[in-house]
């Protein structure tokens, strides 16, 4: 469970969250807000990397600072930046090494390479890619070591048909806690029981 | 606006953003030389001296020949991108110039870009050959040619690398191998023509032999493996730090060579603490890099003090080629050694602990140096 305890951030004289407390024990939550409201940086420090000026963030009950908990934990956002001088393929490679998750087979046939259609791009460099297959390699590098918990910013922005059906049928069958920013309400359309959070100047809300 | 004016425009618009993140890139340099891009300018014309005196001395020709020649590649070389305006390439081809004026609108850029260093030998030219006038005239041709040859030599040779520092064939040979083997015969070198004859077969045979293209198949995994990467497609800080060195230890080997023995083992510690700041500021640009992918790194299984203690390995195995250089110029001792060592550690826990001010720390570690030398020579 993903829980904020007095959780608040400032972007210079700019207050993005007061005093957030929050407990967030369901496998499936979408965040919704304005441009600009917050949604990226509350996943960056739901993620822990990016401390909040005040405040602890926990997953099931261990803070998300501690390195430790990094593997179980997996982030797709823009603000995220990949080494655009690795190739798709040495991008992989280091990330599934980095988390001790290299798969048996080659990347070709690595089961979401397949599933995203990013064969063809294994030997383009990252800085590259165009917005969805920048976008694709950064969801399969969160989606890689299979972590408890997933955080995905705008993750359907700038995919193809394939990629997002393939998409959603990962999203009804992943095991762990799935938190998704998004602009599209039809994310998890299928599934009843998602918790939707909107995120406004007042803070954050159920919707 | 013409079209020369707008490659111009775009020139200095790319040569702006350049200077900026030269800055970024190389602080340690640019921190330790604040005025070293103006001074730059000054060392071409220093080096019209002894390279247009036929009577030069081997030696002093051969290491002010090579430097001066490196420095003019690397300085079209790091303006490669603005020259040929990368950033506007697609729409730049898109425009109906009719080749001529595009071929000569880019040798304009060119000259125009390595300003001091083709003016200079130029200007050296018109003025000698203005002198030996009567003597061109008169009949006596060979004496003409003996005075002229080393600076009509250096012209075209600073020419050719202006040009090929826009292309792909790389002076590996020429300004790399060559000089750095021919280093313990440059006394022996005893005439201009040898050395720019060596050089112009250099060149013949690196234009023949191609260096393979790089591969990554049997580089370190890990994360070195960042790192390295990072440096092998983003060539242009460690070509400056190469280029820095190398131009330390052939101005410092010139300079120490040249002075009164008694002058050589201060002027060998100064050329210690500056090798030993360029070398350790190698780990503000890993530092950078960490900053740049800082959320990624972050999400990443380690923490940021292991990641540190790799940047600083990482940091000294890629000076350890620089090393092997400073050794192959045989210009420290084995005290000098030591205080560059000291230099080195003092400058990477300076970066460490206050990336602001790091500088003061090697400052200090010298003057402790200097103060317990002193007081054991007492």
């Amino acid at each position: 469970m993903l829980s904020f305890t007095q959780v608040s951030h400032h972007f210079g004289t700019r207050t993005l969250f007061r005093e957030l407390t929050l407990s967030l024990p369901e496998s499936r939550v979408v965040l919704t807000g304005a441009n600009g409201s917050g949604k990226t940086t509350l996943l960056l420090i739901a993620a822990g990397i990016l401390p909040p000026s005040q405040g602890v963030v926990s997953f099931n009950q261990l803070n998300v600072a501690d390195i430790s908990l990094r593997r179980q934990i997996g982030i797709s956002a823009s603000k995220v930046n990949l080494p655009g001088f690795f190739t798709v393929t040495d991008m992989l490679a280091f990330h599934g090494r980095q988390f001790n998750c290299v798969p048996d087979c080659l990347w070709a046939d690595y089961r979401w390479v397949n599933a995203f259609g990013l064969t063809p791009f294994l030997n383009t460099r990252v800085e590259d890619l165009s917005l969805g297959n920048y976008k694709k390699l950064s969801l399969i590098l969160a989606l890689m070591h299979s972590p408890e918990l997933l955080l995905l910013d705008e993750p359907t922005n700038g995919l193809d048909d394939k990629t997002r059906s393939a998409l959603e049928e990962c999203f009804e069958t992943y095991a762990g806690q799935l938190i998704i920013a998004s602009h599209e309400p039809q994310v998890f359309a299928s599934n009843c029981s998602v918790r939707h959070l909107h995120l406004d100047a007042s803070g954050v809300h159920d919707r | 606006m013409n079209y020369w004016q707008f490659r111009r425009q775009l020139y200095q618009h790319a040569l702006k953003q350049w200077l900026e993140s030269l800055t970024q890139v190389s602080t340690g340099i640019v921190a330790l030389f604040p005025m070293a891009l103006y001074a730059l300018l000054l060392l071409p014309l220093l080096a019209l001296g002894v390279l247009a005196d036929k009577d030069s001395q081997g030696e002093s020709f051969f290491y002010t020949l090579w430097g001066y020649l490196l420095l003019a590649y690397c300085w079209i070389a790091m303006q490669k991108e603005a020259l040929q305006a990368a950033d506007y390439a697609l729409y730049d081809r898109s425009l109906p110039v009719p080749v001529w004026q595009r071929g000569a609108t880019e040798l304009g850029l060119l000259l125009y870009a390595a300003n001091v260093f083709v003016i200079g030998p130029a200007a050296v030219l018109l003025a000698m050959v203005y002198g030996h006038f009567t003597e061109l005239v008169s009949g006596e041709l060979w004496v003409s040619v003996t005075q002229l040859y080393p600076v009509c030599g250096l012209l075209v040779l600073t020419l050719y690398y202006c040009q090929s520092a826009k292309g792909k064939v790389k002076p590996w040979l020429s300004l790399g191998l060559v000089p750095l083997i021919a280093m313990p015969w440059a006394a022996w070198l005893h005439a201009p023509w040898l050395c720019l004859l060596g050089l112009a077969m250099a060149i013949l045979v690196e234009r023949t032999v191609r260096l393979p293209a790089p591969s990554f198949a049997g580089l370190p995994q890990g994360f070195w493996r960042l790192f390295l990467q990072q440096d092998i497609i983003h060539t242009k800080p460690t070509l400056l730090r190469a280029v820095v060195v190398l131009l330390v230890l052939v101005i410092g080997a010139t300079f120490v060579r040249q002075i009164d023995i008694s002058a050589k083992a201060p002027a060998s510690l100064l050329l210690a603490f500056v090798l030993g700041v360029v070398a350790a500021t190698k780990l503000l640009e890993l530092q950078s890099v960490r900053r740049h992918y800082h959320y990624y790194l972050h999400s990443l299984p380690i923490s940021p003090r292991d990641c540190t203690v790799q940047a600083l390995g990482y940091c000294l195995v890629y000076c350890l080629p620089g090393l092997l250089l400073i050794v192959k110029f045989g210009l420290l001792s084995l005290s000098q050694w030591g205080f560059f060592l000291l230099t080195y550690a003092a400058t990477q826990a300076g970066i460490l602990l206050r990336p602001g001010y790091y500088l003061i720390f090697p400052l200090v570690a010298a003057l402790m140096y200097l103060g317990s030398v002193y007081l054991v020579n007492r």
